[in-house]
């Protein structure tokens, strides 16, 4: 009987699987690779784009042909090698590229088409005007990719971990293991990772993970390790997440990555039965399968005798050993020299024949097996992703590990310790049978006709043939592929050049890299200290940054601008209540104090009374607004300055900067309290009654500041208003604010009023005019465009001022801020233009409804719009396909006298 | 999921000031007051206020005291893994065995900015912002019992 099977003896299969529905047997310990072939099936996949048969050619990652869909619903994974996949009992996997199935493919009608399906087929034939593009997409992505991803959601958690040691060895082979061992002798903290799942030996006092990849090389030492907890499709203990990306960062690292055996040129080298032959020894030496029992060697160096041993010892016949070489080694088994395949002939699981030319003569085996040995490639991909340098060796046909840009180092095989080979330059009389890169059907006569038809860049043959694409990145084909490039060049192989090794060395999930990320936010959530207050309410909660805040409390089955106007409308006419915890505040304290805040302000700050605040706003050193806030000197040498939500961390490095690298001289203190205080605002007419009951004192002026307390907890009281009505913020401890909230929440409702969240803050500044960074404040506007510029100090001295001497930053042409009015909704980030296709002259910063009487407001950014207030424009948005007339006035909708605010 | 034990509570840090100095060395504090220096010219105060006036006294026109603990969260771990459960989504080196008690790390978990201090071999406190602590209190909760996963 011919084909793969296991070797008689050894311990029973009890572990179950399943591959494209039919039930086998595998061993504990096998790959999926070694137990199909212990089941005689050699016929696991079909190519890429001829969809031609394919079985195992190795035994490692690096396997291009043997791609699998393991696994059921969101644990489906597809294009797993099935070398690197580990069976366990229930094990599902499927085979790819082929409908309605392996054994009869429609698909592999493209064979049939291969002249028309060349190199640069999609180039030559997909071209024309715009339209055609969305009629050749269905059939381009029809075509494009291998396994189909899963559409229902991952059930599994991964995990992220951060580790340091001082030697990181990767490779669990023999130099790597004498590589740890070392470094711990040397009392060094060591890890050891290892993608299979064991080692050579034993490293006593090493941290080891197995199945884990070195992925990545970064800069200083800092390494990705992707380790696999399960087998891709198996479940997860309980609790355990299902990969694990580790973050090393090491003081040292030591390669010891081995190498990869290259197969050889011939036509009819990708079918099954055709194998390396370090990994047919690794099938019978590991796993106890022979892939064959009539065995051709095709070899190019002395390595591929040990697998005529290896092959003999198991039971099976080599027939012959074919070398390429003058002269071969002395065996016991028929060896031809000068002898190299020529092609093959298949059946369904393994090979039928092998024809060979010996000198000048043909001569065909009757053989199911062939093991190729064209040499070794060192895996220099992480000390070239570590910024290595690689130097050519003549001996091996191959590159090894050069200079290290960090302190990396090679050792073993990855070092270039592997057979020297002796080069073959035989005709291939077809070329295009010839496969170099199996993943994605790249032959000989493709290379050949990229050089014909201009592609002399490495990295341009590689885009035009796909060659070292996808799963395997050219593992077992690029060096083969630069020796085709160099020939028909007529350049040497390191003259060829070669391409980038990047990231990652092997495929690697996105639940890996989304580690606990995952989710609707995928990042971290704030909470503010009074959520669970809001959430009695049954807010609608608005993402803002990390933040998450109440946009609006709707009663009932009130819409979001319902309940929004509902609630600005009741703070015009009684009072509400908004959180408004998530502001920056800073304390500066010091005898310098108010030095720092006019280096920082550029307002005026020095002659601020204790028990006053002002409205202040910064400058980045170009001179445009960076943010705004207010500023409040609490006592002689304490002031507190608030800014806003979003630029909070901004502002502490802001500050962080100003005093430790432009004023470290000066004796000042600068503390972020963002959130040891939870802010509350009251606003409204009744506000000053609700605050005078509550606290039962005279609730300061318009920018006063008084102490007092509500509900027994002292409380730092600001007379600001943010919403034009008569208004105070309340400053509370965070983890004693509840209360407050509480007693101003029922003393507010009891006048009438509502807490309000977002949408009402944002309909009551509109209409009063304030600006918001981000909005009008938007990183390119100065205070002159926002009309801020009469607040500036006039002695200078703040960041930005001379940024802002500069003339053209006052022009009266720049984009200014101007009021919007129209009698329809106006949308927000609009273009202002004066008529459809006229230039666009500003843009809609903000948009609301009239909290009072009716309309559409908005502020905008205009050029020249101070000087333009009556002028009629169009406010368009083509791409939501909304526009609104609007009548450009002045930034203030309410109260321009600001009366309401002040006692 | 870590494969040592630990366990974790989390409560509202309180009592915690920030003392900044000028150029001074930090004043001799009260029994019960820990100092934990964060910065090179910041130290927390632990458990100060009793002190009141004499702290302001002790500082004098040498430093700043500001108070912070209002804004803090305080989770204290307690078990042989809590080094390794602070490796989860982390970035500094808690397992070197020289970060012990007295020492003080700034640095980052799952994006969330802490402070960590070790109190014991097998314990330790992590000060994060209150708005923060549903989101750690979360990832620890999966690390620790394995329970949940991506929602």
């Amino acid at each position: 009987m011919s084909g793969p099977s296991r070797i008689p003896g050894g311990a029973e299969p009890t572990l179950r699987f399943r591959f494209d529905g039919v039930e086998y047997r595998a061993r504990a310990g096998d790959t999926l690779a070694a137990a199909l072939l212990a089941n005689g099936v050699g016929r696991v996949a079909r190519s890429f784009k001829y969809h031609r048969p394919r079985g195992v050619m190795a035994a490692g990652v690096e396997e291009p042909n043997a791609l699998v869909t393991v696994g059921e619903g969101g644990r489906t994974e597809p294009n797993t090698r099935a070398t690197d996949l580990y069976v366990y009992d229930g094990l599902i996997a499927v085979s790819q590229n082929r409908w309605p199935n392996l054994g009869f493919d429609l698909g592999a009608i493209n064979g049939l088409a291969a002249p028309f399906l060349a190199a640069g087929f999609y180039y030559k034939t997909f071209f024309g005007p715009p339209s055609r593009w969305m009629l050749y997409e269905k059939f381009i992505r029809r075509a494009a990719g291998m396994g189909k991803a899963p559409t229902e959601a991952d059930p599994d958690a991964y995990e992220h971990r951060a580790a340091f040691c001082d030697v990181l060895v990767v490779g669990g082979g023999m130099a790597g293991i004498a590589a740890a061992r070392d470094a711990h002798a040397a009392g060094e903290r060591v890890w050891l990772v290892e993608q299979q799942d064991r080692l050579c030996g034993v490293a006593e006092g090493v941290r080891v993970l197995t199945r884990t990849t070195a992925s990545g090389l970064w800069d200083h030492g800092f390494a990705t390790l992707v380790e696999r907890l399960v087998e891709p499709g198996q479940t997860p203990a309980p609790g355990q997440p299902a990969q694990r990306l580790w973050h090393v960062r090491a003081k040292r690292i030591v390669l010891a990555t081995g190498a990869i055996e290259r197969p050889l040129t011939f036509a009819g080298n990708d079918r099954p039965g055709v194998m390396l032959s370090q990994a047919v020894r690794r099938y019978i030496d590991r796993f106890r399968v022979l892939p064959g029992k009539r065995v051709v060697i095709a070899t190019n160096n002395d390595d591929a005798y040990a697998t005529a041993d290896a092959v003999a010892a198991a039971g099976g016949e080599v027939v012959a050993i074919l070398d390429s070489r003058a002269s071969g080694r002395a065996t016991r088994f028929p060896v031809f020299t000068d002898a190299v395949p020529l092609s093959t002939k298949g059946r369904t699981h393994h090979l039928a024949s092998v024809e060979a030319r010996i000198g000048g003569t043909a001569h065909r085996f009757e053989a199911d097996l062939l093991a190729v040995s064209g040499g070794f490639t060192p895996v220099v991909h992480l000390h070239s992703q570590a910024g290595g340098k690689l130097d050519w060796r003549e001996d091996l046909q191959a590159f090894v590990p050069g200079a290290s840009a960090q302190a990396v180092s090679s050792v073993g095989a990855a070092a270039g310790a592997v057979p020297a080979i002796t080069a073959s330059a035989a005709d291939l009389p077809d070329p295009k049978h010839s496969f170099i890169d199996f993943q994605n059907d790249v032959t000989v006569a493709d290379i050949d006709l990229a050089w014909a038809e201009g592609y002399r860049s490495v990295e341009h043959l590689k885009r035009y043939t796909t060659l070292g694409m996808a799963t395997d990145q050219g593992k077992t084909s690029n060096m083969a592929a630069l020796a085709r490039l160099a020939s028909v060049a007529g350049v040497t192989i390191p003259q060829a050049g070669l391409t980038t090794f990047r990231p990652p060395f092997t495929p690697l999930t996105l639940g890996t890299l989304a580690g606990g990320d995952a989710g609707g936010h995928a990042a971290p959530a704030r909470r503010l200290a009074l959520y669970d207050r809001h959430q009695r309410r049954s807010p609608l909660w608005q993402p803002l940054g990390l933040w998450h805040r109440p946009r609006a409390y709707p009663i009932g089955d009130e819409t979001l601008h319902a309940a929004a106007l509902r609630e600005a409308r009741a703070v015009r006419t009684a009072a509400g209540i908004v959180d408004v915890s998530t502001l920056a505040k800073f304390a500066v304290t010091g005898p310098d104090a108010a030095a720092f805040l006019e280096i920082v302000c550029a307002t005026g700050v020095a002659k601020l009374a204790v028990g006053r605040g002002r409205y202040t706003f910064m400058l980045r050193e170009d001179g445009m607004v960076m943010d705004d806030g207010t500023v409040w000197r609490i006592a002689e040498t304490r002031y507190l300055l608030t800014s806003s939500t979003g630029g909070a961390d901004r502002m502490e490095a802001h500050l962080s900067y100003a005093h430790r690298i432009l004023a470290p001289h000066l004796k000042v203190s600068v503390v972020a309290q963002q959130e040891h205080f939870v802010g509350i605002a009251l606003a409204g007419p009744l506000s000053r009654d609700i605050l005078a009951a509550l606290t039962g004192i005279d609730p300061p002026a318009h920018m006063g500041v008084a102490q007092a307390a509500i509900a027994g907890v002292a409380v730092l009281i600001l007379a600001a208003s943010y919403s034009g009505e008569r208004a105070f913020e309340i400053y509370a401890e965070g983890h004693l604010a509840g209360p407050v909230w509480d007693a101003l929440e029922a003393a507010t409702r009891a006048a009438g009023g509502y807490p309000y969240g977002l949408e009402a803050l944002e309909f009551l500044r509109i209409e009063k005019g304030h600006i918001v960074v981000g909005a009008e404040a938007d990183g390119r506007t100065t205070p002159h465009d926002l009309s801020l510029d009469r607040m500036l100090r006039k002695a200078g001295g703040y960041i930005g001022a001379s940024g802002l001497t500069r003339p053209a930053l006052a022009a009266e042409d720049r984009a200014q801020l101007i009021g919007l009015t129209s009698d329809t909704p106006i949308p927000e980030g609009a273009m202002l233009i004066a008529a459809d296709g006229a230039p666009v002259e500003g843009h809609v910063t903000s948009a609301a409804a009239r909290v009072t009487g009716s309309g559409a407001i908005a502020l905008g950014l205009l050029a020249g719009g101070r000087a333009r207030s009556g002028a009629v424009l169009l406010a368009s948005s083509p791409t939501r396909g909304k526009s609104a007339r609007v009548t450009v006035t002045v930034p203030v909708f309410y109260d321009l006298e600001g009366a309401r605010y002040r006692d | 999921m870590i494969d040592a034990p630990v366990a974790f509570t989390m409560a509202p840090a309180g009592d915690v000031i920030a003392l900044d100095l000028w150029d001074a060395a930090p004043p001799e504090t009260a029994s019960g007051t820990r100092m934990l220096q964060v910065e090179p010219r910041r130290w927390w105060l632990i458990g100060a206020s009793a002190q009141g006036g004499t702290l302001a006294a002790l500082v004098g026109d040498t430093g700043a005291l500001t108070p912070i603990g209002g804004g803090l969260t305080r989770a204290i771990l307690t078990g042989a893994g809590w080094r390794q459960l602070l490796t989860i989504s982390g970035c500094f080196d808690v397992e070197d065995p020289r970060f012990g008690v007295g020492r003080i790390a700034a640095t980052t978990l799952h994006h969330v900015p802490v402070w960590i201090a070790p109190t014991g071999d097998e314990t330790c406190e992590v000060y994060l912002a209150n708005s923060y602590a549903a989101t750690l209190n979360d990832l620890w909760s999966r690390s620790v019992t394995g329970q949940g996963g991506p929602s």
